[in-house]
């Protein structure tokens, strides 16, 4: 900021103010407002004091001036009021900046000479006598009522009303602090002040501050302060009377104290079963309530088994249990339905919602993640009734654990639930921050309930977490050994497969068989015995053949290179053949040179590369040296030289720079001869390029070429000719990889081609994972097409994998893959002729493709119409060599140094023949036998495909294995520091692991790792986790928790409403060692659980939440529980424990219409097949961009964070979903014939019978009525219109029963519907 | 809702109740609902009366009851469109100056480019009078630069996200991670509904003709995140029932159902009787409104009644189920239904490569349907206190991603400025705000970030943005963020 910024400020919004200016009338409440607070009696910030003559006209230094008279723009109030609003000195320092018509005001007060009157004392100085503050106390009590019901509990009463109306001003975050004081710690409640006074006095309310400031009559010296927005009501202020005049208890915030076991109150009544009920009837007494009596056996039984096993119970179970009049009925009852596996299922729902677990990655392409098992982790954790601190321990750090099972790294994939994404694009770091704070906050949320998310980016405002231990938290987080993207695929690492009993069983009868198929094949091997073939070569015998490369011009393609290359001319100069000879002539090391050239040389064996050279006798050079450039890339290390040693280029005596004699006789052409061998350039090798270097002279080059047998042409190699290459797995869309024989069509080669009818958009045949065909300089992809000239095609493309598919050419117009990300898309050209095999072929750049790659997978694309595909492959000057086919040796001299080949075999490639063990040469021999030789293919080709089809067995099973993502560490920890404002790319200070300090230390021999932590977090004397977790169970069997935000234990959350009794279950929790399904059964057992639900007019108005519990619980039923109900009910239910998530059926486009289209899960393909579509709602795949309507009409959580707690709305999109959702019609239908199956009878009765199978007792006369008329009704209609009926009856994805009436079937849907829809059914009561 | 007033609704419900009043139907039910009494009366005013929605709400006389907001997901380059940059024409392919992008942050599609080259649009641009200044629009849209006498372009809008992901999540809901309300979830939660037959929120997903590989968009962008699910948009699709499980199961005919609710209201009110809970009584409200949106929805996607006149305004598109046109069309008749808001997402406009072939499809899709919407609203008197909003989530580069030659290019993302309209309920028409440089790289007048949109949007609802907050874990959520944003005055009127 300019220091002439406020003058400016002044001149341009100076004004002449002809009005004086009134001190107090409009000046004084300017300061007071605005200036007091800080600079007035009370506070002295900055030494200053603005209510005093001396200090508004003087200031603490001569330096300074607030005002002075007469000159607004040299008034220092003026220009620090006037900075700009992020500069840190403007005042003031809270709140808005002043009005433009304040400053206006001050401005011209001081202009006009800043006239000064004595403020009365009320408007400087708020602070009172303590008689004044005493008569203020008086009169809050006398707009009391009634006096207190019971005694002020600062946990409960004071506490709270702190954290929301002094905490952000006054609580633990420094940054928004005021006046240094601290309010939410007891130094801070009861501090002396530095002007005088103590915030709270005990005993004595008229000498608190505290009290003095809240009931100041003046609003601008109330606190809090307006602008805060915050009011401390009447009943409030008189609370804080009451707590300090009853002494001023202080408590640490209650759910960081260590829960303790007080023991139940013993109210007098018979109505207590447990200590549960005894807390609770206390507690109603305080309140004057009588608990409701128990709900009829009935009732219970629905309510118990919707509760404890997330389905209704069977309809003979409930008559057994009416039946049942032996004391411990219920207790018989909940421990059956303890015992049910669907108890599992039933807590894992809650529980997935608090891990976040989905069936996709939920950011971006929000791809399939295969997790599932972890799921099922929960379910059988559940159903075997781990001890939660161990459940806990394993979900946090299974992978941590001394020798951990398969399970235990399961269950650690707790930490890897969370969204992920892999858009392109994103920063990596970013991403990983990102994920590591969902790690901590779920933690924060599910173990500690605490909000510990907002101490990512700042100081918690309202509980005692640091930022800088937040921090530390998430180095305990931070470590995982995988990449924080997830790469699109379902199983980003880490992972493990998780085989069912099946899977194990199966994998290990293959390998049983491959084992002994290999010992099959040892023994074929130990009979055969090797000689290498004392052939001739194939071409010995054949005279080399002469070929030139360069005569008159370099080679096509070429592009000369270094010093300036002269041609010269015959007859005026030296030309050995032809018109024109390469001249070179200077001092020292001179050359040029050419590389990539498009036709290239092919060395074969024994061959001889030649030059001829001409010196000049008057300036004959001292050494020339030839250079070979091979494979096309830098590989310049074949050279020969002639004459002295003074061209420093490779190692000497080597193929890098080989001596070959000395310079030939000046004045003369001479051929000089370079065997391709010496320069390191075999058979196989291809010659690119070629550089002519000399030192010193005149040298002219002309007819350079090689004389060998080896045809000097590239040739096609076919990769692909009647079959996909060895290793290659076909895929594509639809039906794939159709040969057609020459029965059909005219084959381009060999026996067959490849035929593909095109649907309406772009389809292919491919496949990946071919044993890999390197790519070489020069070479050109090929693939012969023809296109059927009465179904052509729109486009035809190929497309080739070295790892991604981003390579692709194609003809004509339709775009493929046009424009993703970082690939190429040539568009060759139009459409090539149908009716005839026409050849595309592409060269490797415009592909995207480089020498020195491998393709393992190519695909034959096109868009609409008839396409036939042969003989496709790589036209190469470096065509596959077949002689180690026939000669060890040549196969020796071929893979040594392969990578591929398996290590011992590579090992004893590397020795020299004579060096090899006994053992390492029969390993050698029997890999050459097995493999390779052609001798004995008919042998091992039979054999080897057998392996191979085994393998192929081994490994499609080891596909089908599921896996699951899981938490491992990686060796090194990662560094963690303070983010500022939670930027990923702001580090601050660096941070250990730490626990925060609010918190019981964490035990010195525990592991500074997330097992220490999770190990920390189960300690017995943590105030957290067993409150935490029984106020969830609490949750769920009485819908709202004793803490009702469930989430929120911290000093913003709301405190319990029975905070004994949480804290007795808490320690009852612990010392029973965790036991859910223990914990579970008392509160199931309670009278405050079993009470009937009837609501009361009265009872509401007093409680309307039913949080004192004088009534039971009556909610409406989740979406999970609705569904289950539904299908249970009904009879269609399908009752198999685990595995993958299914697709019951929902509305077509749902996730198309908003996927990313090339996502794996852009659309929806239902499941078919009851066992599928009828399965638990647990089950049902969970898409988190597009959740199923099913659940998410009902409050169901996306998934995409953790969520402890649901809401439950009620709308009308509920109703049409269960009056008109196919799976819904479909249960009622089930019902129907369910009922109608059971026997004939009167209309009533079967109202009854169906009544019953869903609610468990009759209907009253008046329903029963209601619904026989429906039925009569509905069943005229449908008799007057049996294709309505057969309409009605058809609709779902199960056939109807064809042994029963349609009309009947339709009237009793129309029933059944009615049923599953009434309020009572939708509710657990 | 406050739980004593719960109370006392409660006893009028049950004197009604104990009338039998249950045959009253429709009218009576909806006073069930929380309608104010007048609200029956039939006037036009009342057709617009309040359902829910918070009392002390709005803060302030709304200039809009109603919003449209045309969302263009994937980010519409502004080079090409209404950011004109006639100087860059000359430094085709040159580099672009450090000294411009000075170490910005760049996704990593584009951060690993050996160069940035400039790449100047080969659109053709215009001056159009909207009577101040004229605003330049590209010939690739033709109609929208017809009405720019209506619309307040601001070319200066900036985020901090880079990747779609995240920056339409933010835009849409305030922050870049999932979880938390939409704007219209807001409008919903702190607005209520103007009709009962029809969500307060609706979302209309639209065809696209350009790049086919879309961007995703995501049900959170319309979700209630922590506010309740009855909140979220309602998307009414194009394809089968417009509202999800809207019809009735075939062989269930109107009279059917009429009587099956029937049935189920009495057994209900029993219920009630019995058990006294008041969500009952919600439960028969909610079927009862169910029963009506069956016919409301239908007639409301019905576009058979629309005249010839407005089938040529909205183009032949308007036709097509599902197209933009079609959609802007059918926001037009939420919006005469009292719909609080409408938002339509285009996808489709992520040219990272092949611009020219992609994004005059875009346009074409867009042009004629949002033109012909503010001229319908216009016509029908209704743009006075209706907004609506165009734009996306993020800007493009200038510079060129992948090959660039004199008629191809593709361009990245960029967060730094893009530019947005907006128009009708007291938006001040006719002005173009902002500016950025000369490479339509950084802004150089006027920054307008997304969170100081949204609370211009929700200003122009009657809403202080800081004031709507829900608390959630003890914090007070909010679209806009925790730092106070700057509602743009000047857009306003």
């Amino acid at each position: 900021m300019s220091p002439f910024a406020p003058l400016l400020a002044a001149v341009l919004c100076w004004t002449p103010v002809s009005e004086p200016v009134d001190f107090t009338r409009e000046v004084l409440p300017i300061l007071k407002r605005r200036c007091f607070q800080c600079h007035g009696p009370r506070r002295q910030e900055a030494e200053l004091r603005l209510d005093l003559r001396s200090g508004l006209f003087g200031g603490p230094d001569a330096e300074f001036a607030p005002v002075v008279p007469g000159s607004s723009a040299r008034s220092d109030l003026i220009a620090l009021i006037t900075l700009d609003a992020d500069d840190p000195d403007r005042m003031p320092k809270t709140g808005a900046p002043l009005e433009a018509s304040e400053i206006e005001t001050l401005r011209a007060w001081i202009d006009q000479g800043a006239p000064w009157v004595e403020p009365p004392r009320s408007q400087t100085d708020p602070v009172r006598s303590e008689a004044e503050v005493a008569r203020s106390i008086a009169a809050l009590r006398e707009g009391s009522a009634h006096a207190a019901a019971r005694p002020v509990d600062f946990g409960r009463d004071i506490r709270p009303l702190l954290a929301e109306n002094c905490f952000f001003c006054h609580g633990p975050d420094p940054s928004t602090r005021e006046a240094k004081l601290r309010l939410d710690l007891e130094e801070g409640l009861f501090a002396k002040r530095p002007a005088g006074g103590r915030v709270v006095v005990p005993g004595e309310p008229s000498r608190s501050l505290l009290i003095d400031r809240i009931t100041q009559t003046d609003p601008d010296f109330r606190m809090p302060p307006q602008r805060s927005h915050k009011v401390v009501d009447e009943e409030q202020r008189r609370l804080l009377v009451d707590w300090i005049e009853s002494g001023a208890q202080w408590q640490q915030h209650w759910s960081l104290v260590p829960a303790r076991a007080v023991e139940p109150p013993e109210p007098a009544s018979d109505w207590p079963i447990n200590e549960i009920d005894r807390f609770v009837l206390a507690r109603l007494q305080q309140e004057g309530l009588q608990p409701r009596a128990e709900a009829d056996r009935r009732t219970l039984a629905r309510r118990l088994s919707l509760d404890l096993i997330g389905l209704p119970p069977e309809l003979e179970d409930v008559e057994r249990f009416c039946a049942d009049d032996q004391p411990g009925a219920v207790e018989r009852l909940v421990d059956r339905l303890l015992a049910s596996p669907r108890y599992g299922e039933h807590m894992a729902r809650f529980w997935l919602d608090a891990a976040r677990y989905g069936d996709t990655h939920g950011l971006h392409l929000d791809n399939y993640r295969e997790m599932w098992p972890y799921r099922d982790w929960v379910i059988e954790a559940f159903n075997a009734n781990l001890p939660f601190d161990q459940f806990a321990v394993e979900q946090l750090a299974g992978d941590l654990l001394p020798s951990a099972t398969l399970g235990q790294r399961i269950a650690s994939g707790f930490n890897r639930a969370h969204v992920s994404t892999n858009e392109g694009g994103s920063i990596e770091e970013e991403v990983y921050v990102r994920n590591v704070v969902d790690r901590v906050n779920t933690v924060g949320t599910v173990f500690m309930g605490l909000t510990v998310g907002c101490a990512a980016c700042h100081d918690h405002k309202f509980d005692p977490l640091p930022q800088r231990e937040y921090y530390q938290l998430f180095s305990f987080f931070n470590n995982l050994d995988g990449s924080p993207m997830d790469g699109n695929v379902k199983a980003p690492s880490p992972i493990v497969q998780v085989p069912t009993e099946e899977q194990s069983r199966r994998m290990e009868t293959l390998r049983g068989e491959l084992s002994m198929l290999e010992a099959e094949i040892a023994r074929e091997l130990s009979g055969l015995t090797y000689e290498e073939p004392n052939l001739p070569w194939p071409y010995d015998g054949d005279p080399l053949e002469t070929h030139v490369w360069i005569d008159d011009r370099l080679p096509p393609g070429a592009m000369p290179q270094g010093d300036e290359l002269l041609w010269c001319e015959a007859p005026r100069d030296r030309v050995h053949t032809g018109r024109f000879s390469m001249k070179r002539q200077g001092k020292g090391s001179r050359q040029h040179f050419f590389a990539n050239a498009d036709r290239k040389l092919r060395i074969g064996q024994d061959d001889l590369l030649f030059t001829w050279v001409y010196l000049d006798p008057a300036d004959p050079p001292r050494e020339i040296l030839l250079q070979f450039n091979a494979d096309g890339g830098e590989d310049w290390g074949h050279r020969a030289y002639f004459g002295e040693n003074l061209i420093d280029f490779g190692q000497d005596d080597s193929v890098e720079r080989r001596r070959l004699g000395d310079l030939p006789a000046a004045g003369r052409w001479v051929r000089l001869e370079v065997p391709a061998a010496l320069v390191g350039l075999y058979p196989g090798s291809v010659v690119h390029g070629m550089a002519f270097t000399q030192f010193d002279g005149t040298v002219y080059y002309d007819t350079v070429g090689i004389e060998s047998r080896t045809p000097q042409e590239p040739e096609d190699f076919a990769w692909i000719d009647d079959d996909v290459p060895s290793g290659g797995e076909r895929q594509g869309d639809g039906s794939t990889w159709n040969w057609v024989g020459r029965d059909q069509v005219k084959v381009k080669s060999g026996l067959r081609c490849l035929k593909r009818k095109g649907g309406g958009g772009l389809n292919q045949d491919y496949f990946i994972n071919a044993k890999p065909l390197e790519l070489h300089a020069g070479d050109r992809l090929f693939a012969y097409v023809y296109l059927d000239p009465d179904d052509p095609p729109r486009s035809v493309q190929l497309q080739f994998n070295n790892g991604n598919w981003e390579h692709r050419v194609r003809l004509g117009e339709e775009a493929h893959g046009a424009g993703r990300e970082g690939g190429a898309d040539y568009r060759a050209g139009d459409l090539p002729p149908s009716g005839e095999w026409t050849r595309i072929e592409v060269d490797l750049a415009s592909v995207g493709l480089k020498p020195g790659e491998r393709l393992n997978g190519w695909a034959f694309t096109q868009v609409g119409g008839t396409v036939y595909w042969d003989l496709a492959g790589v036209r190469t000057w470096s065509p596959p060599d077949d002689r180690p086919l026939h000669s060890m040796l040549a196969w020796e001299e071929r893979v040594r140094g392969d990578a591929m080949l398996p290590e011992p075999v590579r090992a004893a490639l590397q020795l020299e023949r004579s060096k090899r063990s006994p053992e390492q040469a029969r390993l050698l021999q029997d890999h050459y036998l097995r493999f390779i030789f052609a001798g004995t293919r008919q042998v091992f080709d039979a054999l080897e495909s057998r392996v191979e089809d085994l393998t192929a067995k081994i490994q499609a099973t080891d596909q089908e294995i599921a896996t699951t993502l899981v938490m491992r560490e990686r060796t090194e920890p990662r560094d963690a520091f303070v983010l500022k404002r939670g930027q990923y790319d702001e580090k601050g200070e660096k941070v250990e692991r730490e626990t925060p300090a609010a918190l019981p230390p964490m035990d010195e021999e525990l592991p500074r790792n997330r097992l220490g932590f999770a190990r920390w977090l189960v300690d017995p004397g943590h105030p957290l986790t067993a409150r935490v977790t029984v106020n969830r169970l609490w949750q769920q069997l009485f819908g709202t928790g004793l803490v009702k935000t469930a989430e929120d234990f911290g000093s913003q959350g709301e405190p319990p409403s029975h905070p004994e009794l949480l804290d007795w279950l808490a320690a009852r929790f612990v010392e029973e060692g965790w036991d859910v399904k223990r914990m579970l059964k008392r509160m199931a057992l309670s009278a405050a659980y079993r009470q009937d639900a009837e609501v009361g007019e009265d009872l509401f108005r007093r409680d309307p939440e039913n949080r004192l519990l004088a009534r039971g619980p009556r909610l409406r039923l989740d979406a999970e529980v609705l569904r289950d109900q539904a299908l249970s009910v009904s009879g269609l239910l399908v009752n198999e424990l685990g595995g993958p998530s299914v697709k019951p059926p929902q509305p077509d486009g749902l996730w198309f219409a908003v996927g990313y289209t090339s996502s794996n899960t852009a659309r929806f393909m239902a499941d078919e097949g009851h066992e599928k579509i009828h399965r638990r709602t647990l089950y049902t795949f969970l898409k988190r961009t597009a959740p199923p309507p099913q659940l998410s009409t009902f409050d169901a959580p996306s998934r995409e964070s953790c969520q402890v707690r649901r809401e439950r709305t009620n709308t009308p999109l509920q109703a049409l979903l269960l009056m008109n959702d196919p799976q819904y019609v479909e249960a009622a239908r089930s019902l129907a014939e369910r009922v109608l199956r059971e026997g004939a009878g009167a209309p009533e009765g079967r109202v009854d019978r169906m009544y019953e199978r869903v609610l468990f007792r009759r209907p009253d006369p008046a329903t029963r009525a209601d619904l026989s008329r429906l039925y009569r009704e509905a069943l005229e209609i449908y008799r007057e219109q049996p294709e309505e009926a057969v309409a009605l009856v058809r609709f779902g994805a199960v056939a109807a029963d064809p042994a029963l009436d349609g009309a009947e079937v339709a009237a009793w849907t129309l029933v059944a519907s009615t049923i599953l829809n009434l309020d009572e059914v939708v509710t657990k009561s | 809702m406050n739980p004593f007033d719960e109370a006392i609704r409660l006893e009028t419900r049950r004197q009604f109740f104990r009338r039998g009043a249950l045959g009253l139907g429709t009218a009576a039910l909806a006073h069930l609902l929380g309608r104010d009494l007048q609200a029956a009366s039939g006037s036009p005013e009342a057709r617009f009366a309040r359902v829910g929605g918070l009392p002390e709400l709005p803060h302030f006389a709304p200039t809009a009851k109603r919003a449209i907001y045309l969302f263009m997901a994937g980010a519409p380059a502004q080079h090409d469109t209404f950011d004109y940059k006639p100087s860059l024409a000359e430094r085709f392919d040159q580099d672009l100056p450090e000294s411009v992008r000075m170490g910005q942050r760049l996704t990593t599609m584009t951060s690993g480019q050996a160069r940035f080259p400039l790449a100047p649009t080969i659109y053709g641009f215009q001056r159009y009078d909207n009577g101040s200044d004229g605003a330049f629009v590209s010939e690739l849209l033709p109609c929208t630069a017809t009405m720019v006498k209506d619309l307040a372009i601001i070319k200066s809008v900036h985020t901090e996200a880079i990747n779609h992901d995240p920056a339409i999540t933010y835009i849409c809901t305030g922050r870049q991670l999932p979880g938390w309300p939409s704007l219209g979830a807001w409008l919903s939660y702190g607005l209520g509904s103007m009709n009962e037959n029809l969500p307060a929120f609706v979302v209309l997903n639209s065809t696209w003709t350009g790049r086919q590989d879309a961007q995703a968009l995501f049900n959170r962008l319309w979700g209630n995140g922590v506010l309740q699910s009855r909140h979220q948009g309602v998307a009414l699709r194009s394809k089968g029932d417009p509202v999800l499980f809207l019809k009735d199961p075939p062989g269930v005919s109107r009279t059917t159902r009429r009587r099956m609710l029937d049935a189920l209201g009495r057994i209900n009110e029993r219920t009630y009787e019995r058990q006294g809970d008041p969500e009952t009584l919600t439960r028969i409200a909610q079927y009862e409104m169910a029963f009506r949106m069956q016919s409301s929805v239908p007639e409301l996607t019905d576009l058979s009644s629309e005249s010839e006149q407005t089938f040529e305004l909205y183009g032949p598109d308007a036709r097509k189920p599902g197209t933009f046109a079609a959609n802007c069309l059918l926001a037009r008749r939420l919006m005469e239904r009292g719909v609080r808001f409408c938002q339509i997402f285009h996808r489709g406009w992520d040219q990272h490569f092949n611009l020219p072939t992609d994004l005059p499809n875009q346009c074409r899709d867009v042009d004629q349907g949002a033109t012909a919407l503010i001229q319908d609203l216009k016509q029908r008197g209704l743009l006075e206190d209706t907004l609506v909003v165009w734009g996306g989530e993020f800007g493009r580069t200038v510079y060129c991603q992948g090959p660039l030659t004199r008629t191809n290019y593709g361009r990245d993302h960029h967060p730094k400025c893009f530019t947005i309209w907006m128009a009708g309920g007291g938006v001040r028409p006719g002005i173009v705000h902002g500016e950025t440089d000369d490479f339509g790289y950084n802004i150089v007048r006027d920054p307008v970030h997304i969170n100081d949109l949204n609370a211009t949007i929700l200003h122009c609802l009657g809403i202080d943005a800081a004031r709507l907050s829900v608390k959630h874990q003890g914090l007070p959520v909010r679209l806009t963020g925790v730092s106070k944003p700057r509602v743009v005055s000047e857009v306003l009127l």
